[in-house]
């Protein structure tokens, strides 16, 4: 871990134009959010928690965030300088891990200010807050930081035309396999077998790897624990981080060589 | 003679700063290739001149010796450990070509980062290499002023700042001279021989050859991904043969370029009263006035002539520019 | 390829190649061992009780609502999707005891070469199109909540918002078949569930007030009803001082004798209040205050228009001239 990107990331974060826009985001969310949960409807106000402390934030945050940071900037016209500290006693994993735990705090403070908002906004119309705001809220929002940063710090890692390959990959997995069990159940000779069960197992193994939240509430309120859930939750976050690092190093950084 | 030979035999006893041997590397899956079976020995202390024309692969080799391009082949030890370890980084500065640091900060906070990142903790030593690093670059009065506001030789001048911090033992300078007015070129000038003095070893990409025969003390000459020459400045005096003919006696031009190609050198100019012959090594003179005189080509005088780098290099930097310029045009044209 | 070698900046850490590793095996057995091992179904935590057809003429209409989850288990994909969705949502403790304590959960479940006439009956009657899915009804039938896919947590808010909306549900059953006391139990059992701020704050609550005031006056509770509209309009004025005229305010300040028949139709047009409901207000007040002539010329305007079908006020309406013994034609609604 450096001290030093960790620090210097969250004072970039701190950069007027990045707080200009990610205000605006921050007050027009928790404006909404606010009268969602004012409302009478426990669906409504179960929504607009989900909205507050579900992956949206996350995702939206660390992709205008962190996603910039990875760039090789000899292309930008600001930011960092990725073969200048990669020439200083840096180990590239050290950079992908301080990165993603800069976004990590850096989304939960900003979740932290939204839900306070919110929930002030939501006072003034006479909602309680305890109505919305638990344990498992808050544990939702720090899991999906952790999780959602982690996979946009991997997307962002991968050299641009990659990038967009993986997303490519991730829906032609998604229909291709959807497909394929469609079809195959259809075939009616093929009964609940051993056939069905590799299919199953093959089809659960490649979908985790796009599950990357997890449900606090549906964890700890499970009448069993629902091991398989944080096996591939904290797998997922370890696998995001170590293909982060793998592709950083396999980069090459100098004078748009991307 | 004898100082030379002195110089050339200590600096064979040196152990390399820098060893790189048969270094391939190319691009697009190979289609593309940069640079083909580079070897290349820089002493501890040199303070050592990447020459060659434009798309030679200079940037590249410099690339490949700072770790940030992988090569496709070959090895490349920097005080006999990988480029990438963290005992070679720890004693790396690197100044790039087209600085773009972080527009936001300003110099003492972007110093202040680049010594957090080399592992120095920031006590008052640390505060006064940041001051000395700003003073030796005359940045001292724009301490605070926002990176984002500052010229291109501003920026050139933070560049070097940075590379100064950490005090480095190996240095890559990429065009240090870029967009630098007369005073900043003189700055640099005195950076490096500062380095020269405290045995830093130094490697510098650059077109200033004038510059680079000042301050360096040896170079290479790369082309199309290959060192064609590699040698101390020193020696470079020496290559440069002048051989005079009497004015009455001038030789059949074409039976002198065969003598000379015959001897492996270069026939790089020539009129109605001397030929200019470049040579490979120095030691070659006496054999090819031999072979002259043996070829029936009568000489009044033959002497080395005292000539710069860049009029050594010139020629043939510009006919690989106007080459590749052509080469430009057409696939526009196209 | 894969670097893993201390002190190398280009290296990836062994702990993180490891642990991904290990977690990635820890994963595939986890997969598998659910797959070919999988958990006991739901039986064990929730009784459900077989499908009957359903009686549309049942009075108990705010007995324990019918929650009937139908499960298409006919083919291979059907049975990974409704074991996927009975473990995501039935393993739940807080969903399990919300459904044991206010729910009677039948499962309806079509299976691979056994009848299933009985599944497509009330799957076509609840209009369930997505397996697997929830339905609940009330006793009759009536369905008030259909959900499919959902997270436990939003299942448990789906079906809070359900049990609110029984009741209602049930209000509006009992007026429109004239069982005014099953209405006047209705509705006091959807304000015991409120606080008083929201019951009346609502804009749903305040049409509710009309109807429950209705439901009162018709039992002849006059005290009653009385209270019930006084509390309403003083809880809502008082906070709300200039509100008087927003819809539907002046219908029950019509109710309360504050304002004439021609005010209550004059707001209609200024403030977009649906003419429908103020025929119904004014038509059912006549009634019960024994004018039948005005009450039969309003309830007719009041459902004049084939576009307020939607509207309950339309709805109830009818039923009132039907409970006066007028011919109506029979509608979609009926």
């Amino acid at each position: 871990m450096s001290i030093a990107i960790l620090m210097f990331t969250i004072r970039r974060y701190l950069y007027w134009r990045t707080l200009i826009s990610i205000s605006m985001l921050i007050l027009g969310w928790a404006l909404w959010v606010g009268a969602l949960l004012s409302t009478d409807l426990v669906v409504t106000r179960e929504w607009a928690r989900s909205m507050l402390f579900g992956p949206f934030i996350p995702m939206c945050v660390a992709l205008y965030v962190i996603s910039p940071q990875f760039a090789n900037t000899q292309q930008r016209k600001d930011g960092e300088y990725l073969s200048l500290i990669f020439s200083r006693p840096l180990p590239r994993w050290s950079y992908v891990l301080s990165k993603w735990l800069s976004g990590v705090i850096f989304i939960l403070a900003i979740v932290i200010i939204q839900a306070v908002l919110a929930f002030a906004l939501a006072g003034v119309a006479g909602r309680q807050p305890r109505d919305v705001l638990d344990c498992y809220s808050v544990a939702d929002a720090i899991l999906n930081a952790i999780s959602y940063t982690a996979l946009i710090v991997l997307i962002s890692s991968l050299p641009s035309p990659w990038g967009y390959w993986i997303f490519a990959w991730i829906w032609a997995a998604c229909v291709l396999i959807t497909m394929g069990v469609g079809t195959m159940s259809f075939i009616t000779s093929l009964s609940v077998s051993e056939l069905s069960n590799s299919v199953v197992t093959a089809a659960q193994f490649l979908f985790s790897f796009f599950s990357v939240g997890i449900d606090s509430y549906h964890v700890f309120k499970s009448s069993r624990l629902p091991l398989i859930d944080i096996v591939i939750y904290v797998s997922n976050v370890v696998c995001y981080l170590t293909l982060s690092m793998f592709a950083m190093n396999r980069r090459e950084f100098f004078y748009a060589n991307d | 003679m004898s100082t030379t030979l002195n110089t050339v035999t200590e600096e064979a006893s040196k152990a390399p700063a820098i060893l790189i041997e048969n270094l391939g590397k190319s691009f697009n899956f190979g289609r593309i290739k940069v640079l083909d079976d580079v070897s290349l020995r820089v002493a501890d202390g040199d303070i050592f001149a990447l020459i060659g024309p434009n798309g030679a692969g200079k940037t590249t080799l410099m690339g490949c010796m700072l770790a940030l391009l992988r090569p496709s082949r070959g090895r490349i030890r920097i005080f006999g450990k990988p480029p990438d370890h963290i005992d070679v980084r720890r004693v790396t500065g690197f100044l790039p070509e087209r600085p773009s640091f972080e527009n936001w900060m300003n110099p003492r906070e972007f110093l202040t980062f680049h010594q957090m990142l080399a592992g120095r903790s920031s006590d008052q030593a640390a505060k006064k290499e940041i001051d000395d690093a700003l003073a030796a670059v005359e940045l001292e009065n724009v301490a605070r002023r926002q990176i984002a506001k500052f010229s291109r030789g501003m920026l050139q001048r933070l560049g070097l700042a940075q590379v100064l911090i950490g005090k480095p033992k190996l240095c890559f300078l990429d065009e240090p001279t870029s967009g630098m007015d007369p005073p900043g070129m003189e700055m640099v000038r005195n950076i490096l021989k500062r380095f020269r003095k405290d045995g830093v070893t130094v490697v510098i990409n650059s077109h200033h050859l004038d510059e680079i025969e000042r301050v360096c003390t040896r170079f290479a000459f790369i082309r199309k991904g290959k060192i064609e020459t590699e040698e101390a400045i020193s020696t470079l005096n020496r290559k440069l043969l002048i051989a005079k003919w009497p004015e009455e006696e001038k030789p059949d031009i074409d039976l002198l370029t065969r003598v000379l190609t015959e001897c492996g050198v270069t026939l790089a100019d020539q009129n109605d009263g001397y030929a200019k012959i470049l040579l490979t090594n120095r030691h070659d003179g006496p054999k090819v006035i031999e072979r002259l005189v043996q070829s029936g080509i009568r000489l009044d005088e033959v002497f080395f002539d005292r000539r710069s780098l860049s009029e050594l290099f010139r020629p043939a930097v510009q006919q690989q520019s106007t080459q590749t310029s052509a080469a430009i045009k057409e696939e526009n044209e196209q | 390829m894969l670097m893993t070698e201390l002190g190398r900046t280009n290296s990836l850490p062994r702990v993180m190649l490891v642990s991904c590793l290990i977690l990635l095996l820890l994963r595939a057995l986890v997969i598998c061992y659910g797959t070919y091992f999988p958990p006991k179904r739901t039986q064990d935590l929730l009784v459900w009780q077989q499908p009957k057809p359903i009686e549309p003429n049942r009075k108990d209409l705010l007995s324990t609502p019918t929650l009937y989850y139908f499960c298409d288990e006919k083919n291979l994909l059907g049975i990974v999707l409704t074991n996927l969705f009975e473990n995501t949502l039935f393993n739940n403790r807080d969903v399990v005891e919300l459904i044991r304590n206010n729910f009677i959960p039948v499962k309806v479940e079509r299976q691979e070469n056994a009848p299933h006439q009985l599944f497509d009956d009330l799957s076509q009657k609840f209009s369930c199109e997505v397996f697997p899915c929830m339905v609940v009804t009330l006793s009759n039938g009536t369905k008030v909540s259909y959900t499919s896919w959902q997270s436990d947590r939003m299942l448990i808010a789906i079906l809070k918002d359900a049990l609110s909306q029984c009741s209602l549900s049930a209000a509006q059953e009992a007026m429109l078949k004239g069982n005014f006391g099953l209405a006047c139990q209705a509705f006091a059992k959807i304000k015991s569930e409120k606080s008083d701020l929201r019951w009346t704050l609502s804009d749903d609550r305040l049409a509710n007030t009309i109807h429950w005031f209705f439901a009162l006056k018709h039992e002849r509770r006059e005290k009653e009803a009385a209270a019930v509209l006084g509390e309403t309009l003083s809880v809502w004025l008082n906070r709300f001082p200039n509100h008087e005229r927003i819809w539907p305010i002046p219908c029950l300040r019509y109710l309360a004798g504050q304002v004439s028949i021609d005010d209550v139709l004059k707001e209609t047009d200024q403030y977009g209040g649906p003419l429908v409901t103020a025929h119904y207000v004014i038509g059912v007040q006549s009634e019960l205050n024994g004018d039948l002539e005005t009450a039969r010329k309003h309830l007719r305007l009041a459902v004049a228009k084939k576009q307020d079908e939607d509207r309950d006020d339309y709805k109830l309406a009818r039923a009132e001239l039907r409970l006066m013994g007028e011919a109506v034609p029979s509608s979609e609604g009926d």
